[in-house]
């Protein structure tokens, strides 16, 4: 390659580095970054449950001494001198329980770790359109990480205003704010957000310009398909959080007002920002940002599941085409109902009206999808392995998240519900029960390609089973708190004559949730134990179509030794012509007599 | 490795096909920024229709409008700077270069004059909402200058060192786009601060 | 290795099973949505219900089909699976049905948020009340004899408001600090409180809600009966004991399950005073005057979860009289006078 001069860009790759550094630390292939990414996250990932274990053990018992962690760390962090979860530690926890798992375990899961590797691969290209824009990327989310990890350790503390982090309270709330955590928080987002926009570009222009020929669009797979209107939203949608971020740092560090009123006095000082500001400014431009980031938890593993349920079912997906336009609908209508978070905000009434409106509708395209998997695995011949099994349990919990959703969109029910456990049930549904399935399915489904060996199956059948079982254990009773009235983000329910009757229903989903923590130790010790000793794995170990099945394991860094002509779709299972087995790959020459697969 | 040694391997038609997808993501990124500068705007807008108080126009309308003068001009030598770079006139590029910068240079020390009268008659973002926006959209204004500004600078160094001909010149056809894009902003910004 | 962790995992199932089993012997928890008490939460709940059977249905439906195709097509030697990439008739069907359904649910919510937001009640019979929360206290403040807010015989009060029966009750909104909300749960009733913004919920009860002193359990009585009932409005507290029972998988002895019992008792330390048909009367009280919950549905700091209030139902001669009963207080005057009247003036306005 290095006589004749390179002629296309679909054809240039970055030899394989042979020091350490240049290897695993500062690696322009698509492929080191995405383990970068997926470890970072599985470590974030055990963080934010820690986080939520822990607040779970306050509401459950409140007030009691955490045990083993309250009396190793009592009086520091969020604990108190008796070892038991103080007040404001319980919001500490429930804070940052979500900003992590949102902003540092569930993006840079399904858009940086799975998306970096397979957009390539499943469109016949030997790297993204920009590895070193890639690279940097990924070391603009690590110092985000770590810095949002080291919030933890300042005076006062990690923010604790709610992930959504509402003005006055997050701006100028009096002698308890964590004044350089919140600050190192919103200087983590900016830097997260940043490589999150770096990173939707990468993947637009990669997948618009260096699709082998042959891929054409009709020919994605959708996790392609997934990834690349996921990536619209990231690019367009991120900004947006910078800038209220920025506008909330002034507020804090300049003394400006942009969310702080004329008058405002906490406890009895007058603030001593000018005013003149509006609280509900900060709510509109965050969810216009924070909206389709919800949408950006979902969509990618839309994508998985789709391809997923395709392969096990070994059939095409059910309406491909209709798959995509739902896909593009989500996105459109996806920055028309923020104002759906706002419906009891004091915005005028008359928005809310629209909003409702588009929010009712974006149901529907999410609902043609859910028709179209059940249309997948109709008359097909299913492969219960685990990946199959995480796909399948995506789109049960799908349903069940998706439809507690249509409750809310209907304002009036929202004015009961907003703010209850009934929303919490909703997204965890969605964003666990879904979309981290999901990832449980990606994982062990691609897991042989990107490490060359096979996880353990009777360890993630075990993992699946548990995980499944007590997800819905610990999350399903939230909806009964909900419609109790249960509010969020209560440190303790004991001072409420009417949540007094719950009580028995939070030490539930406590216990549940316990068992749902310890269960993941199953899924930690089955991937750490499979990347360094796990069975060898074939090339195609389930036999799927897609391009990435046709490369050894493990993938080289060129990815291809020739890049592939594709002849046909992504899913073309059992079609006649891949008699006598059920699938050729989509590079299979168009003669399919010449050699068929299996 | 750096774009120097892979000149000599890399055919013309490569260095098209990757000037395309330069642009396409200098575009996004573009698309991503005036996102940025739209939530500002937006937030602006709200604010100076709901606030009951008139703005007293505040600003000096003359520096403002000579900034705008500078900043459009320097648009000017900045297109210049990617037409000669085209037609591989190294001299002229390097000269549409420096005029660029010196350009931006002017805009930042007139700024930094409005600035300091501010300061001078104890105006900060602090003091009330409308100098609040107004600081922070020519602040972050500013600091895309300043970005723009390093790599003008960069730009330069390397064109003096020979590393563009008619065939690759993304780098500067890029920074083209991305200066254009400064000025836009600026031009939005001008009336909306200074004359509304 | 296989065997242990399974039977770990059985370990596992038996804590939240017991957990389950406790509570349901201990006292049904509810998985329904509580009594409505108010106009408003008629029609909630209504619209609650009939998107319960529509979500119903569909879930039952998907699901259904899910696991059936599970089972019925699933991989069996010989068996190939059908080759079809989809149906457009099919495709439109089913998202025609399910938009359809939308459109309705988009009616009726129409409709109802209508009445519930954007049509506040008019009239002089309408009762305004001012509602300013801080951290973390809810205070209220009536306009007094001259109908008019921010004047000298207003009346404010904090933590325990009252309201009378059977009329159309109007609360504006705002906030001292930061964002609060107004929740009153069996009522239906939510709204932010936002600082620097005039927010209006409205809602009517017609019913009052004491305690049976006989059952010790809440009831609501029509203000008929009411009237025709001997009530305690003063001289009872309300207690409340936790259920010692401890579990053994419980931290600590002071880690009780919270799962308490109230009852009124009597409290000899406190004047009774018991009422029949409006008047004083003598006999034993049959109820005690009870309240409705307000609560906190926003965060707003770290004694969120401890922003409670009570909201008290009142036939309309014990409203005037409790109105002409409460103390001016000066802290409580400075706030409503010092920030809300000198900020906000324009916020005192009845349309």
């Amino acid at each position: 390659m290095s006589e004749a001069k390179i002629e296309r860009v679909a054809d240039f790759y970055h030899p394989e580095p042979t020091d350490f550094f240049r290897k695993y630390v500062w690696s322009y292939d698509h492929k080191v970054i995405a383990k970068q990414y997926l470890w970072t996250s599985f470590i974030f990932l055990i963080l934010g449950g820690t986080l939520a274990m822990l607040l779970r053990w306050q509401i459950a018992y409140p007030n009691a001494p955490v045990p083993v962690l309250g009396s190793l760390l009592h009086g520091m962090f969020f604990f108190g001198a008796d070892g038991s979860i103080t007040p404001g530690g319980y919001l500490e926890l429930a804070t940052m329980h979500g900003l992590i798992m949102v902003f540092f375990v569930i993006i840079p899961l399904i858009v940086s770790a799975f998306g970096n590797f397979l957009i390539p691969l499943h469109i016949g290209a030997r790297d993204v359109a920009f590895p070193l824009l890639n690279a940097v990327s990924y070391w603009l989310y690590l110092p985000a990480g770590l810095l949002i990890f080291a919030s933890f350790f300042v005076d006062k503390g990690a923010a604790a205003a709610g992930w959504t982090a509402y003005p006055p309270l997050s701006d100028a709330a009096g002698a308890s704010d964590p004044v350089l955590g919140m600050n190192m928080v919103l200087f983590a987002l900016f830097l997260a957000g940043f490589s999150s926009i770096l990173g939707g570009l990468n993947f637009l222009v990669t997948i618009v310009k260096l699709r082998a020929p042959g891929m054409t669009w009709s020919r994605l797979p959708l996790t392609t398909w997934a990834q690349f209107i996921t990536a619209v939203f990231q690019v367009l949608a991120t900004p947006m959080l910078a800038a209220v971020g920025a506008m909330l740092l002034f507020d804090r560090i300049a003394g400006t007002s942009f969310f702080i009123p004329t008058g405002l006095t906490i406890n009895s000082e007058l603030v001593a920002n000018a005013g003149g500001g509006f609280p509900l400014l900060w709510q509109h431009i965050f969810w216009f940002y924070a909206h389709p980031a919800v949408y950006i938890l979902i969509l990618p593993s839309m994508g998985f599941a789709s391809d997923i349920l395709s392969a096990f079912s070994r059939k095409p997906v059910f309406g491909y085409r209709a798959m995509v336009i739902s896909l593009a609908s989500i996105m459109g209508l996806g920055f028309v109902v923020w104002g759906h978070h706002m419906f009891l905000s004091g915005m005028n009434p008359v928005m809310g009206m629209a909003f409702m409106i588009s929010t009712v509708f974006i149901a529907l395209p999410s609902g043609v999808k859910v028709f179209n998997w059940l249309g997948t695995l109709w008359g097909g011949s299913i492969r219960l392995q685990p990946p199959m099994l995480y796909a399948l349990s995506f789109v049960s919990m799908f349903i069940v998240g998706g439809l507690s959703g249509i409750f809310m969109a209907a304002s009036p029910v929202d004015i009961y519900i907003h703010d209850t456990y009934y929303i919490i049930a909703h997204f965890h549904y969605v964003v666990f029960g879904a979309t981290l399935f999901s990832v449980f399915a990606a994982t062990t489904y691609w897991f042989p390609k990107m490490f060359g060996r096979e996880m353990n199956r009777k360890l993630s059948y075990l993992h699946w089973g548990l995980t499944f079982l007590f997800f819905n254990l610990a999350f399903f009773p939230m909806h009964f708190l909900g419609e109790a009235g249960h509010m969020r983000r209560l440190a303790t329910s004991t001072g409420y004559e009417f949540l007094n009757p719950l009580a028995p229903w939070n030490e539930f989903i406590t216990l549940s949730a316990f068992a749902l923590g310890m269960s993941q130790l199953l899924f930690m010790y089955n991937f750490i134990y499979s990347v360094f000793a796990g069975k060898p794995a074939e090339t195609n170990p389930w036999e799927a179509s897609t391009l990435e099945w046709t490369i050894p394991n493990p993938v080289p860094v060129y990815n291809f030794k020739e890049l592939p002509v594709v002849t046909r779709g992504p899913h073309e299972y059992s079609s006649p012509d891949t008699l006598p087995g059920d699938w050729l790959p989509q590079n299979a020459p168009a003669n399919p007599s010449a050699s068929a697969g299996h | 490795m750096s774009d120097q040694q892979h000149h000599a391997e890399l055919a013309p038609s490569f260095h098209a096909e990757r000037r395309n997808l330069r642009a396409m993501g200098m575009w996004l990124f573009l698309g991503s920024e005036v996102m940025f500068f739209t939530a500002f705007f937006g937030a602006y807008i709200v604010a100076r229709s709901a606030s009951i108080e008139p703005i007293n126009h505040p600003l000096d309308k003359v520096l403002g409008a000579l900034n705008t003068v500078v900043l459009i001009t320097s648009s000017l030598t900045m297109a210049l700077a990617v037409a000669y770079s085209k037609r591989g006139d190294r001299k002229k590029t390097g000269l549409a270069l420096l005029g660029t910068l010196a350009l931006a240079a002017m805009f930042l020390v007139v700024k930094g004059f409005e600035y300091h009268a501010h300061f001078a008659e104890g105006v900060y973002p602090s003091s009330d909402i409308f100098h609040g926006f107004y600081f922070m959209l020519t602040g972050f204004h500013g600091l895309h200058v300043i970005g723009g500004m390093i790599s003008l600078s960069i730009l330069w160094y390397r064109n003096r060192r020979g590393d563009f001909d008619e065939h690759y010149c993304d780098p500067i056809e890029m920074t083209g786009l991305y200066w254009h894009f400064v000025d836009l902003v600026w031009i939005f910004l001008f009336p909306a601060l200074y004359l509304l | 290795m296989t065997r242990r962790t399974a039977l770990a995992s059985l370990a596992l199932l038996l804590l939240p099973a017991l957990a389950l089993a406790d509570a349901v012997a201990g006292g049904s928890p509810s998985i329904w949505l509580p009594a409505q008490v108010s106009q408003a939460g008629h029609d909630i709940d209504a619209l609650y219900m009939n998107v319960m059977v529509i979500v119903a249905v569909i879930f039952v439906a998907t699901e259904g089909l899910l696991l059936y195709s599970i089972i019925a097509f699933r991989a069996k030697p010989g068996r190939r699976a059908q080759y079809f990439h989809g149906s457009t008739g099919v495709e439109l069907v089913l998202a025609a049905v399910p938009a359809l359904i939308l459109l309705y649910i988009t009616v009726t919510s129409s409709q109802l948020w209508d009445r519930v937001r954007l049509a506040p009640p008019k009239g002089a019979d309408v009762v305004h009340i001012q509602v300013y929360s801080e951290q973390f206290a809810w205070n209220f403040r009536y306009p007094g004899p001259d109908a008019a807010f921010g004047t000298k015989d207003d009346v404010m009060v904090s933590v325990d408001a009252a309201v009378p029966v059977g009329k159309d009750i109007v609360f504006h909104l705002s906030s001292k600090d930061v964002i609060h909300s107004f929740f009153l749960p069996e009522s239906r009733v939510k709204q932010d409180l936002v600082p620097g913004l005039l927010g209006k919920v409205w809602t009517r009860w017609d019913l009052i809600p004491v305690w049976d002193l006989a059952t010790q359990q809440r009831v609501l009585l029509t203000l008929d009966q009411y009237r025709a009932a001997a009530v305690a409005t003063s001289g009872y507290t309300l207690q409340s004991e936790p259920n010692p029972v401890k579990r053994w998988f419980q931290a600590s002895d002071s880690a009780k399950i919270n799962y308490l019992h109230y009852h009124y008792e009597r409290d000899n330390d406190a004047k009774l005073v018991v009422e029949k048909g409006g008047k004083p009367c003598k006999d034993a009280p049959q109820y005690v005057l009870h309240y409705y919950e307000i609560g906190c549905a926003q965060l707003c700091g770290n004694l969120h979860f401890a922003m409670r209030g009570t909201m008290k139902v009142l036939p309309p001669e014990d409203y005037e009289a409790w109105l002409k009963a409460q103390q001016p207080d000066s802290s409580l005057a400075d706030k409503w006078n010092g920030i809300w009247d000198k900020y906000h003036p324009e916020f005192n306005k009845i349309l």
